[in-house]
């Protein structure tokens, strides 16, 4: 996939006065790698937005802008959790030579004959895959085709997964990325019923037998 | 309704309430949850009040997940109690809420009806709620 482009500009505002740059609509970033001394960036928030949207953390992004021309991953993604605004933004410098990690979302792909058939309702386990590969064997998604799920219960794991040769899977081999489960109707007076009785106090049971 | 089996304590001091939630504010088993956008103490009965209105309205299929639980205990005097004696009796249990947090997640519904579902669970709370999605 290529890369997408994002302007950004050294920054020299550091510390908690970042916070006046977020009220000009600029997002405080950093870029560090190996080999490479990091360097502060300040990027358009509006322009940053659209360019991590589709890019997320996996997918390369061409950093250019005063001097700076380097590829990178965005790392660690800090966003304000209401109105999920960005907050700081990592950047890794990748060499094209030297193997990465990413975490790719992982894209449902089809119709499962126990969802349709037999009611069954779709569970999602993963929904991202740390892969290791080469910058430029880089995807932008892990395709799950749930066609095979045909019976209740059926699931489809990392190691179930068909990524090319060049990629390597680093999460767990058995850990569940979907799975079919049985429909069942959540009883209106669930909880209600289920203890209205006293908690049990740890402390107190130990007092009472001390005496 | 919810509250925990044991306890270390039987009584806890207020607290506060400052800030915004930094845990539990993603969608992380779901594809649609409901936040909070204010902080509050959310009781039992409102969580049990707002999925039983998530379960009436959702039926067969889809699946939920609360994703707070009513931990802290909460006391009151009996009406017309002179004061002293103590601090009250453990009245109710709730959890203490802050903006961001996410309370609800379902999955395996259409987006239209996880949103109405979640639509009428936030009239049954105290604060004001969004709906989110896990891509959010």
């Amino acid at each position: 996939m290529e890369a997408l482009k994002l302007q950004v500009e050294t920054r020299q505002v550091i510390g908690k006065q970042v916070s006046s740059l977020r009220r000009q609509g600029l997002v405080p970033a950093v870029i560090y790698g190996k080999g490479l001394e990091a360097k502060l960036l300040q990027i358009e928030s509006k322009q940053l937005q659209k360019v991590l949207r589709e890019a997320g953390s996996h997918n390369l992004i061409s950093l250019e802008g005063e001097g700076l021309a380097q590829l990178a991953l965005a790392r660690e993604i800090q966003r304000e959790p209401i109105k999920h605004q960005y907050v700081h933004v990592d950047f890794y410098a990748v060499s094209m030579d030297q193997e990465v990690t990413a975490r790719v979302p992982v894209v449902v792909e089809g119709v499962s004959p126990a969802v349709r058939d037999l009611g069954g309702i779709l569970t999602h386990g993963l929904t991202e895959v740390e892969i290791e590969c080469l910058p430029g064997d880089l995807i932008s998604s892990v395709v799950v085709n749930i066609d095979s799920l045909a019976n209740l219960h059926d699931s489809i794991a990392v190691a179930d997964l068909k990524l090319s040769a060049t990629i390597k899977v680093l999460s767990e081999p058995h850990a569940m990325v979907v799975r079919v489960e049985a429909p069942r109707e959540a009883s209106i007076e669930d909880d209600a019923a289920a203890g209205t009785a006293e908690p049990e106090v740890i402390t107190a049971k130990a007092k009472d037998k001390e005496e | 309704m919810l509250m925990p089996k044991r306890v270390k304590y039987r009584k806890q001091m207020r607290g506060r309430m400052r800030g915004k939630a930094t845990r539990g504010a993603q969608v992380a088993f779901g594809e649609y949850g409901l936040q909070a956008l204010e902080p509050c103490w959310m009781t039992s009965r409102q969580l049990e009040a707002a999925r039983r209105s998530i379960v009436r309205y959702v039926r067969r299929g889809g699946k939920l997940w609360i994703r707070v639980f009513p931990d802290k205990p909460v006391t009151a005097k009996p009406a017309e109690t002179r004061m002293g004696g103590g601090k009250g009796a453990v009245d109710h249990w709730v959890v203490v809420i802050k903006p961001g947090r996410v309370l609800f997640e379902i999955a395996g519904v259409p987006e239209e009806s996880a949103k109405e579902a979640m639509r009428l669970a936030a009239h049954k709370l105290p604060i004001k709620t969004q709906f989110v999605h896990r891509t959010d």
